[in-house]
This record gives C-alpha cells, structure tokens and sequence, in this order.
C-alpha cells in the first residue's frame, strides 16, 4: 500500500522538496549569528635556560713567592677550571706571559745574546693540548698561547662540578742579568679561561679549531660590548 | 453448562472490548517523533616529542641552550563537531624572537595582525591538526637568559564551523567573538540521526479504514546535529484518500525534557490547493502546541503539504551544547475515537493505556460476575 502511494510521482515530488529545503535554508542564512558554540584550552611549557660557568682557581699559587723575583725562580703555580654552572662544558684557555729584549745567562754562566724572550716559561700538563701558533702582542710586548682541554682532534666535555687538571705547575722566571729595568717592575702572567656548551654547537661541532671558532667569535662580541659599556660609563662619569 | 457458557460469553466480550479500545485508537490517530540534539566543539591539545622515530608525551621543563633545536610536537585534536581553530603562542619572553624559535609549522595556519594563528580548513569530525613540530633556539640567544626559567603560553580557540564564515584576509579573521570553554566533557559523541529511506514523509488518511497512517517515524531523519544559527526544514505530504474532507488536528508532547526546547524555533505551514497558512510559528514548547488544534481540512481524494522547520537562534551559547530532546507529534482527525484527552502527553502513555484496559477489563469482568450471581440466586 505505501509502495503504492510513493510511487506515482516520485519525481516531481522529489525537485519539489528539494527547492522547498533549499528555499528555507537560504532565509535563515540571511540572519546573522551572535552566539557559537566555542571551546578553548592552553598549554604552558616550562623550559629552564641553561648556563655556562667556570672558576679559575690556582690553589698552589703564593703571591708572596712571586714578589721580589729572582733570576731563575721557580714558583708553584697551578691554574685549573672547575665548572660550576648547569652544563657540561668544552673549555679553552689563553695564557699571556710578557716577553723582552733580554740578556739571559746559561746554567754554566754563559751569556747569551740579546734577543725577545718570555720572562717566564712553564710545561703543558698532559690533558691540555696547545691549539695554532703564538700570538705576539708587538705594542704590549706580550705572547699569548692558547690551550684546549682535550686533544688537537677533540674537545674533552668537563662535567657539571668537575675540575681540569692544571694547565700547568709550576712557572720559572727567566735568568736574566741585571740591569736591564727589569729591577722593580711588576710583570703579569694572565690566564684566562673560556667554556661554550658542548651541545648545538655550529650544528653539532666538537673539533677544538671549530669550537674555538664559534667561541671566540662570541668571547669577542661580549668583549667589544664590555669595552662599549666601560666606554660609556667612562664618558658619564667625565660629564658628571 | 449455561454458567460455562456465560463465563465464556463475558471473557469473548472482554477480549472484543480490549480490542476495541486498541483499535480505535490506532484508526484514527498517528504519531511521528521529532529528536533533537545539539552539537558540541571541543578541541584538545596534546603535545609531544618525536625521538628516533618514535612520538612519546612531551616532558616539560627541558634545559635549553643557543643553537637547540628539539621536537616538540602540538597537536589539536577534535572531539566534537567541524570547527575553525587559530592558536595563540606566548612567551614571558620577547614574541617576536620566539616565533622565529618555532619550525614545522604547516601552511594551512596564517598568522594574522591580531596575534593569532588561524588554522585557515576546517577541522572535520575527529580530525587532527598538528600546530608546529620543534622550538630551535637561536645561536645568538643573549646569554641575559642563563639560568631563567622561560613559559611557553599556547592557546588554542575553536569555534564552529557551521553557520560561521570567517574572513582570513582581514585584521581579525573571527572578529569579535567570544570564546568559552566547552562546559562539556570532551569525550563527545556525534550521534547522527540516519535518514530513513523514504521517497518523502507522507501522512495519510485512508477513508475506507477510517484511519491514519505515516511512513516514517521521525520528522527530522535527515540531520546530525543541531548548532547555533541552523535550520533543518523537510516537508510531509498530506493525503486524503476519502470521498469526503477531512479535517487534521495535532498536538505536541516532550517526551525527552531539555533546555534545548527552550530554544528551538518551529514553524509549520500547511498548504492545501496553493493556500498556505501559517499553523503555528513560536517556541517548540509552547503551551498552545500541547492542546488540540486544526493542522487543515483536506478536500476529499486530495493532497497537500505540510513544510516544517526548527530554527536554533544564534542566541544559543555553550550552555546549550550536546543536548538531546524529543518531541512527541499525535496528528488525528476528527472524529477520531480515543481514550485520552488530546493533552501533552508523557513517556507513560503506553503505561496509562494498560492500566485503561485493565480497567475496562476489571469492570467487565465484575460485571459478568454480578450477572452470573443474579442467574444463581434466580435459580433458587
């Protein structure tokens, strides 16, 4: 019986409807919507930013032994690097020793010709490897060399609480003859040390001459800010 | 034997009685449902990190150093109708520096001027959207930040899809809407009504019965769920198979109470040889739709229609998300014979119509019993 009924003008019901539906549709579009249905929800990440450390320590050393230096002195001086930051760390160190055109004497009494030397010599512990060529300061008259803790292939990650070995022992002052204003000066040996994360470096680099690369060129940007900030505090202080 | 045979006489006519009462109920009267449900948006956000090649749940609070780059992988998960998402990513430190620390971001998010990134498709049914894939931190992140801790704030908004057109070319592509969260659990889940295969609903008086009868048993077969600003209409043919007109009546009944009802918009016009009238138009729930009234009077061997359709206003906010109701629609003709008065009726109706049979019952069968007793006491 149903089937009967829905049979006979199944089409031309169908578009009817159809234009009907629409019809309907299309006035309540015109009507604007105030209210949606909405939903929010948040996240909130937590991250810590890291932080590199270090502490330059040199527990042998006795600045009472290095004052009124004798030629060819020889006086315990032992810089090493403990991390004390967040993150293991590659570390470099730089160390600058004065140098001058000097007369030294031999063991034997000989005297040598007059010639640049350092005033103070010293011997590379095992677990330091010396990185490129002396860099000499012409106007300060002083020889800067740089070390790596590891090997010339690698950098060696010095843990979070963890020290280096020392950079060296002990420091000899040069056996030079008097007379050659040296008498009564102050001469500094600086040791300076540097530490840069060892991960995410230039993309993952560990090779001490590439590491090096990066950290220098930041040591070097930090340096010239520093100088920037010295200089301008200098100027306000003038004006003031 | 005459006692047998009375027993019989009265249980036969308490049987035609009960059959009776069934029957003309169904002759004359013929109810069709009407089911309403809600929709819901509901987005959840859930993050993770991908290491060789496998995805484990993000561990927050990360060390972090220049020159990192980690997986971290935001997802937004759609557990409720279509919707339009857009994220907002925060920092207590500078914005600008921590969207060039995001990478993996897709091209379907469009950063717009408000600050928000308005994922531009709409996010289907149980669909995913992945905001980005990794945090790369600069090489030349200020060394200022060691040792601080750094919050990473991501909102994410959803609003339906439906009934809402946004404009991703302008300074706020959603304007100005405002977003709530979802009062709902967000463990939702659509129920799709599936239409009945029917050519079209059909209400039909069948004049040599005298009865009524429909194809279906659901108005609205052909929609999933309602949401703020939607209409669904459909449109019932009337028939009227008799020699003779024949008036419709119809009343309404909740048979599944809701606030939704509170809502919803009906409206229904009947068309009978190209005159429309207006039968009703106002609020689902209103009063006048629980008593009795004329629908129309179809001239005999016609046709007609009957257009009808519910309107959820765009008034309806969250608080009216994934509802469900049910409406109860009773069409009759005039004469038809029933045991109730043509009020709202309830979820009991089919209890109240055994207990009316029951009675009718109970009162036949004391009657047999005081005819029987009367015969006795005669004999004597």
């Amino acid at each position: 019986m149903r089937k009967n009924m829905t049979k006979n003008k199944i089409g031309k019901k169908f578009v009817k409807r159809t234009v009907l539906a629409v019809g309907i549709t299309g006035i309540m579009m015109t009507g604007g919507v105030l209210a949606y249905f909405t939903d929010t929800s948040s996240v909130v990440n937590t991250f810590t930013v890291g932080k590199i450390s270090l502490e330059l320590t040199e527990p042998g050393w006795n600045p009472e032994n290095a004052k009124n230096l004798t030629p060819g002195k020889c006086m315990e001086k032992d810089p090493q690097i403990t991390n004390d930051g967040k993150n293991p760390a590659f570390i470099f160190a730089e160390v600058s020793v004065p140098y001058r055109k000097i007369i030294t004497v031999n063991a034997d009494g000989s005297k040598n010709s007059s010639e640049k030397q350092e005033l103070f010599t010293y011997t590379l512990n095992e677990g330091w490897t010396e990185l490129g060529e002396v860099n000499k300061d012409e106007k300060k008259e002083v020889s800067t060399r740089l070390y790596v803790y590891g090997s010339e292939a690698q950098c060696k990650a010095l843990e979070v609480d963890k020290k280096t070995p020392p950079i060296f022992q002990t420091i000899t002052f040069a056996n030079v003859i008097e007379g050659q204003e040296l008498e009564e000066t102050a001469q500094n040996v600086t040791v300076s040390a540097y530490g840069i994360q060892t991960t995410d470096v230039n993309g993952g680099k560990t090779s001490p001459e590439e590491v090096w690369k990066v950290l220098s060129g930041q040591t070097e940007f930090v340096r010239n800010r520093e100088k920037t900030e010295k200089d301008e505090q200098d100027t306000t202080k003038k004006k003031e | 034997m005459n006692k047998i045979k009375l027993i019989a006489t009265a249980l036969c006519f308490l049987m035609l009685l009960s059959t009776l009462s069934v029957q003309s109920k169904a002759a004359g009267i013929t109810e069709l449902w009407n089911s309403f449900r809600s929709g819901n948006v509901a987005v959840e956000v859930k993050e993770y990190e991908e290491k060789d090649g496998e995805l484990t749940a993000w561990k927050d609070n990360p060390v972090i150093m220049p020159g990192m780059e980690f997986s971290k992988i935001l997802r937004i998960y759609n557990k409720g109708v279509e919707c339009y998402i857009r994220a907002k990513i925060q920092s207590t430190e500078d914005n600008t520096r921590l969207e060039q620390m995001i990478f993996g971001m897709g091209k379907e998010w469009k950063k717009a001027l408000d600050g928000y990134f308005y994922y531009r498709p709409v996010l289907k049914e149980d669909g995913v959207a992945e905001l980005f894939q990794g945090i790369k931190i600069p090489v030349d992140f200020s060394q200022e930040h060691e040792e601080k801790i750094l919050k990473l704030k991501i909102d994410i908004d959803a609003i339906q899809s439906k009934n809402f057109s946004p404009d991703f070319e302008a300074e706020s592509p959603w304007g100005m809407v405002e977003i709530i969260e979802s009062e709902k659990e967000k463990n939702y889940t659509i129920n799709t009504y599936k239409k009945e295969k029917i050519e079209e609903l059909e209400i039909v008086y069948l004049g040599e019965s005298d009865s009524l009868m429909t194809n279906a048993k659901d108005f609205f077969t052909n929609f999933s769920v309602l949401m703020p600003g939607d209409t669904f209409g459909d449109i019932a043919v009337l028939k009227n198979t008799a020699e003779k007109d024949v008036s419709l009546y119809f009343y309404t009944g909740v048979l599944e109470e809701s606030p939704l009802l509170d809502m919803i918009q009906l409206k229904i016009q009947a068309e009978i040889n190209g005159e429309k009238r207006v039968v009703y138009d106002g609020n689902i729930r209103a009063e006048a739709l629980a008593k009795k009234q004329l629908l129309c009077t179809i001239p005999a061997k016609s046709s007609g229609t009957l257009q009808f359709s519910v309107h959820a206003p765009d008034k309806m906010d969250n608080r009216y998300a994934e509802l469900g109701s049910c409406v109860k629609w009773v069409f009759m003709t005039e004469k038809s014979r029933t045991f109730f008065l043509p009020s709202a009726p309830k979820t009991g109706d089919s209890v109240k119509e055994i207990v009316c049979i029951a009675v009718v019952m109970l009162v036949s069968g004391m009657g047999s019993l005081f005819a029987l007793s009367r015969r006795k006491k005669n004999k004597y």
